[in-house]
């Protein structure tokens, strides 16, 4: 990801590449220049990847496996993460959640960014009434607190992590629509985009393929930084009992089913809490690492 | 000013406008039709009883047969006149109802908007004055975390440490205006971050200005620069997200007054919506509307007021 932004960035890539060996190589390569703080994040979102995707595979015990003999155990070797009122292994539950969150996120964001980005394309690029609809819009939702959104419409439409999903993006892009806006508006008139235009260039190929790569990084940047607070937004839901039903293990849902147990068994809410608090901290940390290095590549 | 007053409230009542219908549509767009909800509610659960000429006299007396457009200028009319609807629960007006909550919210969000600020501003001066030194590091750090940890698992760990570790407060007990506390913190601090980053890069900015020099070069003592000419102009930025962040801010309490079973408007907003009582729904997206256009107009009118050149659009 790291090179892919050098790359759009700079104006020129020749230039780069003589400056910088990472520019065109494999971005897990480039991410040791990332700083102390950014490879930890990396290291965190990395384990917590591994975690959701391997530990079920290899686990003792089944994500609903329900153990009536050993209900509410405290934290111990046989299960980490202790068990909940129905003998299930908490461990397993949080890394099997870690597939439901994380899916969700990156299901959200990539609607998201389709939506705003697209939008945020056709509005810097055609202007007049359309620019203006598309802005407006985006205004408005802006000028909205992002949570109280989500919770209306997850409410109207059901409680379902899909609902959570679809409520989310439907505000969540309006952010990168005036990004991409502003950043099109900049590059629009610049010489190589004119002379795309000049040699007859479609539209969408210009838009594609002359001004998109160019402002991809920025948006990746916004995007990096997004992922912690989006990942806390569909958690939320779920923990105030909108969007994913139980039994599906999902962060927010084991958080908030632990609270029943507040005072015999508080490692019921502090482990599922932990990894969305450890996720967010990973995807942040690498998101700011990105920023820096993209404010002083410049 | 009045010029610019007059622009930015005209700017303003599109976005009110646009909240309202948007508030409309939603309502209208939901896969479930309230007469059945309220029969459901006020018959407890079941439908017994309620027969076709019950329901089409409700659904008369609610306006539900007559067509979209009627039914939107109505709506527009009676929100504009802050009648809000009835609740389908209790049968009340909307906007009595949340009045009646209003105060603890509002409470809530006063006293997290003061550990906010506090926190804000007092962590923000200290990470400027020697930016990248190891004070910088340390609030840092501070800020990366607080941006990270989830309001709804710190106001668990803040309740099981306080009240049941240590014992320090009481969550069982009658009402007590201490119990704000906890969820004030929560609340705060949670929102401190933002503050906290945009006063300290705004103190640092102000610092390397002209004006700085020049009172450095006369021999004004450091703290007359520091506070007169550093800290006053630095302090708009961070006076404007604290205002912005109103809007956030009732979108928390509906994760921390649930937490701590704080009987306030987020919670009202819980209960409604697992009730399906969509009046006060949307009422409350209103009045979140309201509170954020209203905070956002001060906000601009306070910069418009303490910087004129501001005031030409």
């Amino acid at each position: 990801m790291a090179s892919l932004i050098r790359a759009s960035v700079l104006p020129d890539t020749r230039q780069a590449k003589r400056r910088d060996w990472s520019v065109g190589i494999p971005a897990f390569m480039a991410i040791r220049r990332l700083g102390i703080a950014g490879m930890t994040g990396a290291a965190i979102i990395t384990c917590m990847i591994v975690m959701a995707v391997a530990v079920p595979l290899v686990s003792p015990y089944g994500i609903a496996e329900t153990r009536s003999g050993e209900r509410l155990r405290e934290p111990e070797f046989a299960h980490p993460f202790g068990t909940d009122r129905l003998g299930r292994d908490q461990f397993t539950r949080a890394a099997a959640a870690g597939r439901t969150s994380l899916t969700a996120t990156f299901l959200a964001l990539a609607l998201s960014l389709t939506i705003g980005v697209g939008l945020g394309l056709l509005a810097g690029h055609a202007g007049g009434g359309i620019d203006m609809v598309v802005m407006r819009v985006a205004d408005v939702i802006m000028a909205l607190p992002t949570l109280v959104l989500g919770i209306v419409v997850a409410a109207l439409f059901g409680p379902a992590l899909l609902t959570v999903v679809i409520a989310t993006v439907s505000f969540w892009w309006a952010g990168y629509a005036r990004v991409t806006r502003t950043l099109v508006r900049q590059v629009r008139n610049e010489p190589f985009v004119e002379a795309s235009r000049a040699i007859g260039a479609t539209p969408w190929r210009i838009a594609t393929r002359e001004v998109l790569p160019h402002i991809w990084g920025p948006i990746i940047v916004m995007a990096a930084l997004d992922v912690g607070s989006l990942l806390m937004t569909l958690s939320g839901l779920s923990f105030l009992g909108l969007g994913a039903q139980p039994p599906t293990p999902e962060w927010g849902l084991m958080l908030a089913d632990g609270r029943a147990y507040f005072m015999d068994a508080p490692f019921l809410m502090f482990f599922p809490g932990l990894m969305i608090f450890l996720c967010v901290l990973g995807v942040n940390l690498l998101g700011t690492a990105l920023r820096q290095r993209i404010t002083t590549s410049v | 000013m009045l010029r610019y007053t007059i622009t930015r409230l005209a700017i303003a009542l599109p976005v009110l406008l646009a909240a309202v219908t948007a508030s409309f549509i939603l309502i209208h767009a939901a896969p479930s039709d309230p007469v059945a909800i309220m029969f459901g509610a006020v018959r407890g659960g079941s439908q017994v009883g309620a027969t076709g000429t019950q329901r089409d006299a409700l659904r008369h007396e609610l306006g539900l047969d007559r067509s979209w457009p009627e039914q939107y200028f109505s709506w527009v009319a009676r929100t504009a006149q802050g009648d809000l609807g009835t609740s389908f629960r209790s049968r009340r007006p909307v906007a009595t109802e949340m009045g009646n909550r209003m105060p603890a919210t509002l409470s809530l969000g006063l006293t997290a908007l003061v550990v906010q600020a506090i926190l804000g501003l007092g962590l923000g001066a200290l990470a400027s004055r020697h930016p990248g030194g190891f004070v910088d590091h340390v609030t840092n750090a501070i800020a990366m975390i607080l941006v990270s940890v989830p309001a709804y698992w710190l106001g668990l760990i803040f309740l099981w440490t306080f009240a049941v570790g240590l014992n320090w407060v009481d969550v069982t007990g009658p009402p007590d205006p201490s119990r704000i506390v906890l969820p004030a913190l929560t609340l705060g601090l949670v929102m401190t971050p933002p503050v906290m980053r945009v006063f300290r890069t705004s103190l640092i900015e102000q610092q390397s200005r002209a004006h700085v020099t020049v009172a450095r070069s006369k021999g004004l003592a450091e703290g007359v620069i520091l506070f007169r000419h550093v800290a006053r102009p630095a302090i708009l930025p961070a006076i404007t997200l604290l205002g912005i962040s109103m809007g956030e801010m009732l979108g928390g309490a509906v994760i921390v007054e649930s937490i701590f079973s704080w009987p306030g408007l987020g919670k009202y907003l819980l209960d409604s919506i697992l009730a399906r009582d969509y009046p006060v729904v949307q009422g409350y997206m209103l009045l979140t509307t309201f509170t954020v256009v209203i905070g956002t107009l001060v906000v601009d009118l306070l910069h418009g007021f303490l910087d004129p050149r501001l005031r030409t659009p």
